[in-house]
């Protein structure tokens, strides 16, 4: 069991690949229902590789221009989820602070607009703490090199 | 060699060392080299990226004046465990029986009473303590409705303990435990604790359900049964804590093996001094408890 949050945690592949079944079978056909479509992509922007994550989010935007879907709040909550965790922050930021517009006490959607703009942070953080590097000095390196050296 | 400085004594707030770069810049502000060559910084990059370096370590950043913040930031990050084990929970049971309530009055102490539907599933955590020990349960919170069947269905593989509900006041809700109960059976593992609540126990005149039969329900299937309400808050601190006791107790007498894949419990063993930055992603992750 991985220890997990919503943006960190990821799905079985036993599972993606069911579901991928799922939606192959039904294209063969020709014709995917929504639900299947949304079940698929909500497995593919759980995935841990990005390239499953962007075809779910391309799925997803199709879903919500569905008319027969009426741009279910559904698919932006995972357009958020996904953006998020190519680490386009500001996209997915975008998609929960539009459904926040229409429920601005919705928790679950705080929580994950809380959530997006932690790791952005942690993001940066990490960024910093690299770029910083330049300018950190001998500080640093001389912690640095006590930590390399006694390994 | 890129740089040695195994023999240099380190003060904090005194930088005094000289880093021998590989190259031939030396120190050029009297004995105190201010010159880093590239490699140095890609070490520190990987170092801080692979968690090579331990927290107590890169306390000695903040030798540099020019540090505390950073240092500070990681530190804090990077911090020892504040628990010793994690419990995977999850909240199953019909829409609109309270479990999302359930959860926020767990987690917050708060009872909101206009709750929108879940999307998909929602994510909650808290630290509690059973038998001295610091405990997170890191709890999942599913949709009830069907067309998210399939998504919820992917987070009770390995679940610690399951909180099955119902709601008292409308009996459908009630008459349909069995398949919650079948499909939580199905796709976790046999020691998995499963808890059913009566919710909204504070709704006692539209009582559908009594007390009495889901007892003997409880009872025949081997569950935990307590009444609870979202509302007021009575025994839902209850419902989440019986079930980590009886989890504690399945690992102490061994029913439970933790090294099982699934068991739903991690352990995680404080080690003080000696807290190695890769657990840096990890608490930060758990820091995001949405
Ligand atoms: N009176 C009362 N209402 C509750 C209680 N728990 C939840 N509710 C209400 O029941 C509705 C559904 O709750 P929610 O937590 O969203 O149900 P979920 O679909 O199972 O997550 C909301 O309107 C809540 O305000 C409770 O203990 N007592
Ligand atoms: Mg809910």
């Amino acid at each position: 069991m991985e220890v997990a949050d919503l943006l960190s945690e990821t799905c079985a592949p036993e599972d993606l690949k069911v579901f991928e079944k799922h939606y192959n079978e039904e294209m063969c056909k020709g014709e995917v229902s929504s639900k299947t479509q949304f079940e698929y992509a909500c497995f593919l922007v759980r995935s841990k590789y990005p390239a499953d994550i962007q075809r779910g989010i391309v799925l997803l935007e199709e879903l919500y221009k569905r008319p027969d879907e009426g741009g279910n709040r559904d698919f932006i909550y995972y357009l958020a989820i996904g953006n998020a965790r190519l680490k386009e922050y500001e996209v997915a930021l975008k998609y929960a602070q539009g459904l926040l517009r229409v429920e601005p006490s919705n928790r679950q959607v705080l929580q994950l607009e809380k959530c997006i703009k932690k790791k952005m942070e942690k993001d940066a953080l990490k960024g910093a703490a690299i770029a910083g590097g330049a300018i950190l000095g001998l500080g640093a390196l001389v912690g640095l090199g006590v930590a390399l050296t006694r390994k | 060699m890129v740089f040695s400085l195994a023999q240099v004594p380190i003060e904090p707030g005194r930088a005094r060392s000289v880093p021998v770069n590989s190259g031939q810049s030396r120190g050029r502000e009297g004995g105190t080299s201010t010159t880093l060559a590239w490699p140095s910084l890609h070490s520190l990059h990987i170092a801080i990226l692979r968690g090579q370096s331990s927290c107590h370590e890169l306390e000695l950043f903040s030798i540099d004046s020019r540090l505390p913040r950073l240092a500070y930031q990681i530190k804090m990050s990077a911090g020892p465990y504040n628990y010793s084990y994690i419990f995977k929970y999850i909240i199953i049971g019909d829409m609109g029986v309270g479990k999302s309530c359930l959860l926020h009055q767990f987690t917050e102490k708060k009872f909101m009473a206009d709750c929108p539907h879940t999307i998909g599933v929602e994510f909650g955590t808290r630290i509690i303590e059973v038998a001295g020990q610091k405990i997170k349960l890191q709890i999942w919170d599913t949709a009830g409705q069907e067309r998210f069947r399939a998504v919820t269905r992917s987070y009770y593989r390995g679940a610690a303990g399951a909180l099955m509900v119902y709601d008292i006041t409308r009996r459908s809700t009630y008459n349909h435990l069995s398949s919650w109960l079948t499909d939580a059976r199905n796709l976790t593992n046999p020691n998995t604790v499963i808890f059913l609540i009566g919710n909204k126990a504070d709704l006692d005149a539209q009582r559908d359900v009594t007390y009495e039969e889901a007892k003997q329900f409880a009872e025949e299937n081997g569950l935990m049964f307590v009444e609870a309400s979202a509302k007021t808050g009575e025994n839902v601190e209850e419902a989440f804590l019986e079930t980590a006791k009886k989890i504690y107790q399945n690992i102490q007498d061994g029913s439970l093996d933790l090294n099982a894949a699934e068991s739903g419990v991690q352990h995680k063993p404080t080690q003080p001094g000696r807290t190695n930055l890769s657990n840096d992603s990890q608490s930060s992750r758990d820091n995001c408890s949405c």
